[in-house]
């Protein structure tokens, strides 16, 4: 399993599209695109929340309430791909840390700012598709058409 | 350390939390933190910087002012758990039983029987603690904060207990006389430049709530009292030019409607709360005897409902001191009782559009009711996701007093995941 530090980078590449998936109270799936999502020096993730009236922030709450799971996708320019399985560490909506990042947003974007969300992750996979192809040909020896396994004229 | 026989009866936090595995750890611990009180460790008033965190002050309603530890100055007015809920606290002797707030392994902690259930912070101090108005007033005694709230409290004094008629549950009057609180009346000068010097601090603060004691003086019952209020409201609102209105709160004494369109028509407030503090006729008689010598139980909730068509949907509601209700010797005799009687006679309000919200009644020693000990966690549990439940059932938004407006009502907490 590769380690947070191994995807540092890529994570807090601007050019990086990160996905944060969550469920409601009721179950339902949901996934928001956070492109301020980065590793802090702790080596947790660390997004902004914008919107107070968001589903993604109301099942954020939930998901630290309930000690649901939290899963991260990351695709960068260069076509690696990581999804990342961690818990919500905490919600910040006051003080210092969270009025500088406050300050960041409605300079840069106009917005207010809901919280600065921190996650632990827990696990991470690499989900590149020639490695999860390569490993899949290891792995599972039926999963193939047989049409591949015929030489080429 | 001794603890009262019937603390020692309850169940433990997590035994009473197990019973409702859907309800929210974090506010559970809130309520029951309230419920208990804290103590600070010598560990951890070590580690408590005076220059981040904000610290009791002279505010009438600084937590600590006639808390149940008399003797505590100087510790933080309130924690803030992981998930951004706020806990306004209550120094509480040890012989008491609460929590602790301890040091340990870099960072602050509850601490329950040795061991830690969850880590804290303190709310941090704002920038205007510590300056004067040019009238030289310290702005901190008159506008306190909460993390995303400003607080005003423009006087310290309830009329109500001129005739020995205040609330039961209230030591506000005997705590300023015992400690000698006494501030002059706050200026609408002194109003507009704290929250303008507030206001300088960028992402600190969402809404401005307002309240004080009730007023009887004027024409018509507390006309002086809305008076008051609106010359304030008048001087903060020169804050937000072109503003109709702004995101504030004001607590005051049941005004009549007209009073009320006064109110709305003359300032920018946009939410308004007037608070029956216990929802029963026969208990509030019992519990508030100057509201109901000058309002009365069924008149006041008139005026809850009547404020709906002024305010707005959502934009009105009124506090219960939560499990008052329970009080000896009228009290309800059980705790099935006392939650079925509320939660059906707090319906009878939001239905009609008034929100209600509950704080955790903590028996203050100044207070007639000091030797009373509030209901226990299971009971504050299912009385805060009742009225989460009412709440849901009509739709009704109570987003002016909710966890970051506010932060002290369980029950509206319980809506950021709703």
């Amino acid at each position: 399993m590769p380690a947070i530090e191994d995807i540092r980078d890529i994570i807090n590449d601007p050019q990086t599209v990160k996905v944060v998936g969550t469920v409601s109270p009721a179950g339902q799936p949901h996934t928001a695109v956070k492109q301020s999502l980065t590793v802090n020096d702790q080596g947790e993730l660390e997004y902004l929340e914008l919107f107070e009236s968001s589903e993604s922030y109301r099942n954020i709450t939930s998901g630290l309430w309930r000690d649901l799971p939290v899963s991260v996708t990351v695709l960068s320019a260069r076509g690696e791909a990581y999804n990342i399985t961690g818990r919500t560490r905490r919600i910040l909506v006051a003080g210092r840390k969270y009025e500088e990042r406050y300050r960041e947003v409605l300079e840069k974007h106009g917005y207010d700012l809901a919280a600065v969300v921190t996650i632990s992750p827990q696990a991470i996979s690499d989900e590149s598709p020639r490695r999860k192809f390569e490993e899949q040909e290891r792995d599972r020896f039926f999963f193939k058409h047989l049409d591949r396994l015929v030489p080429v004229a | 350390m001794t603890t009262s026989p019937s603390r020692r009866q309850e169940p433990p936090f997590e035994a009473a939390l197990a019973q409702h595995p859907a309800f929210p750890r974090f506010i559970a611990l809130k309520i029951d933190v309230q419920r208990r009180g804290v103590h600070y460790t010598p560990e951890a008033l070590r580690h408590i910087d005076g220059s981040v965190y904000q610290l009791i002050g002279d505010n009438v309603f600084f937590a600590a002012l006639g808390a149940r530890d008399q003797t505590t100055r100087q510790v933080p007015e309130a924690l803030i758990l992981r998930d951004g809920t706020t806990v306004l606290t209550d120094p509480t002797p040890l012989e008491q039983n609460p929590y602790l707030v301890d040091y340990r392994d870099g960072h602050f902690a509850l601490v329950d029987g040795g061991r830690e259930v969850e880590e804290v912070d303190f709310w941090e101090k704002p920038d205007y603690y510590g300056q004067l108005t040019s009238q030289g007033t310290p702005m901190d005694s008159i506008v306190f904060a909460r993390p995303q709230r400003l607080n005003i409290t423009p006087t310290a004094y309830c009329h109500f207990w001129k005739d020995d008629q205040g609330c039961k549950y209230c030591d506000l009057v005997p705590h300023i006389q015992k400690d000698g609180v006494i501030k002059k009346k706050l200026s609408p000068k002194d109003a507009y430049e704290s929250v303008r010097e507030a206001l300088k601090q960028k992402g600190r603060f969402t809404t401005i709530c307002m309240t004080m004691g009730s007023d009887v003086k004027g024409k018509i019952p507390f006309d002086a009292e809305l008076d008051y209020y609106i010359d304030i409201l008048q001087a903060i609102g020169e804050n937000f030019p072109g503003r109709k209105k702004f995101p504030c709160q004001i607590i005051t004494t049941a005004f009549d409607a007209g009073q009320l369109q006064r109110l709305y028509d003359q300032t920018g407030v946009s939410s308004w709360t007037s608070d029956l503090e216990v929802l029963n006729e026969e208990l509030f008689k019992w519990i508030c005897p100057g509201k109901e010598k000058w309002v009365g139980y069924r008149e006041w909730k008139k005026r809850l409902v009547d404020a709906v068509d002024i305010f707005g949907r959502g934009q009105v509601n009124s506090g219960i001191v939560g499990g008052v209700e329970l009080a000896r010797p009228h009290g309800f005799a059980t705790e099935e009782e006392a939650l079925k009687r509320t939660l059906a006679e707090a319906e009878t309000l939001i239905s009609q559009g008034v929100a209600v919200v509950y704080i955790v009644w903590v028996p203050r020693p100044l207070s007639y009711f000091k030797d009373q000990q509030n209901a226990s966690l299971d009971y504050y549990i299912r009385l805060a996701a009742g009225l989460r439940d009412l709440t849901d059932k009509y739709q009704l938004p109570i987003d002016f007093d909710d966890y970051r407006r506010c932060g002290n009502h369980p029950n509206t907490d319980l809506l950021r995941a709703a």
